[in-house]
């Protein structure tokens, strides 16, 4: 077939006239050569060409979603970091705030430690005081030191037992 | 303690063993879980034998200032009694139910045996109005805690359309914290080993206590019933 393509081309190319030469077709020949260089373009460069392309679509595509993805998720990422900035910003608003209470919370404390001072002292001498006329009071009946002693353990003795006692109603749990 | 106080605390405790035996016996007659004849028969002679006791316990320490080692040794063999007694005159009724009987006997051995090793633990010498309010005390406790067994024996026998369920008390506490003694899970195998309780029921724990419970109870009482909510 190739030979007989040849054959009928080398015929359009080749002529013989009146005279009986040979004369070349040079636009024929120029036409041919153009037809032969574009039918091995298209062979040789663009058949590969095309293959490449279609193997190759599949992980472009693949890319592209991956790529969409990557939009996505920087967008996120970046309404994040806007929040974490608010927040920052908050932060820093709380923690002038909360300094500032802290310095009040320590004036209080200070104000607070000398009411307790000046209450303890007070306190102290009243207790002091009381302690001297029970003592006073008492000079008589501490005679025998021991025995008011017991009697008091005793009469505490006592006491605790008899509210052990009058304490039972703990022991009254209604069933459930 | 003089002979006067003494006599105020004892008088007290008394008044407040019998307050709580008519507690108890209102609670046994609720319209909403009442109890069998049984069982309010075996509490009223619970309640009358340990009260026998309480009685002759008075008797015993009002000569003594102090607790003296022989009246230690014959207080412990009066408690050891009173299981006995009670028994003995459970045996006296034949129309009480054998079943209830026999598996609330069960239970409360273990409870009175921890009450029998309270009062081996007192100490000798101690004041006799302390040492009979410790253990009127504990009595009460126990008292409270046999209620509990009870409820829960009738229950098992007599509701079993009703959640099954097991009670912690103030009583179990003491008793594992002082003794390192399970009464939850003794009573746990007895149920489980005699049937009394449905093969796979869904256990419910009832809490009759604010005290935190222990955490080797906890442990053990995870062990017997996984599925309870603690």
């Amino acid at each position: 077939m190739f030979e007989e393509m040849l054959k009928a081309l080398l015929g359009f190319i080749f002529k013989p006239n009146a005279a009986g030469e040979v004369e070349m077709q040079i636009d024929v020949l120029l036409s041919c050569i153009t037809l032969v260089a574009f039918v091995a373009l298209y062979r040789f460069k663009l058949v590969p060409l095309f293959k490449a392309l279609d193997e190759a679509l599949p992980a472009w595509q693949q890319r592209a979603t991956k790529l969409d993805d990557t939009f996505v998720t920087i967008s996120h990422i970046h309404a994040i970091v806007n929040d974490v900035k608010m927040q920052v910003e908050k932060l820093d608003v709380g923690r002038e705030d909360s300094e500032e209470l802290m310095r009040e919370l320590q004036a209080q404390l200070t104000l607070a430690e000398q009411s307790v001072q000046s209450i303890s002292k007070s306190l102290h001498s009243t207790t002091q005081r009381s302690i001297l006329d029970w003592l006073e009071r008492s000079e008589d009946r501490m005679a025998d030191p021991l025995k008011e002693l017991s009697v008091i353990q005793s009469e505490i003795r006592n006491l605790s037992t008899l509210l052990m006692a009058t304490s039972v109603s703990r022991f009254n749990k209604p069933l459930s | 303690m003089d002979k006067i106080a003494f006599s105020l605390t004892t008088s007290k405790w008394l008044e407040a063993f019998k307050a709580h035996q008519t507690f108890a016996i209102n609670q046994t007659m609720r319209a909403d879980c009442p109890f069998q004849t049984t069982s309010q028969e075996i509490l009223l002679t619970v309640y009358d034998c340990w009260f026998t006791w309480l009685l002759a316990l008075e008797k015993k320490l009002r000569p003594e200032g102090v607790l003296s080692a022989t009246t230690k040794q014959a207080l412990i063999q009066n408690t050891t009694d009173v299981q006995a007694q009670c028994l003995a005159s459970l045996a006296q009724d034949p129309l009480l139910d054998k079943k209830l009987k026999l598996l609330w006997t069960n239970a409360y051995k273990p409870a009175h045996e921890a009450y029998i090793h309270y009062v081996m633990r007192l100490e000798v010498g101690q004041d006799s109005g302390v040492v009979y309010s410790q253990l009127a005390n504990q009595l009460m406790s126990f008292m409270q805690h046999t209620l509990f067994v009870l409820h829960e024996v009738d229950g098992l026998l007599y509701n079993p359309n009703k959640k099954t369920f097991i009670s912690v008390d103030d009583f179990v506490c003491d008793v594992y914290n002082q003794q390192g003694k399970d009464l939850l899970g003794e009573r746990l195998r007895l149920y489980k080993s005699t049937q009394a309780a449905p093969e796979g029921a869904d256990w419910e724990l009832k809490r009759y206590t604010e005290h935190h419970l222990p955490d080797g109870l906890r442990a053990q009482l995870r062990s017997h019933l996984p599925e309870v909510c603690l």
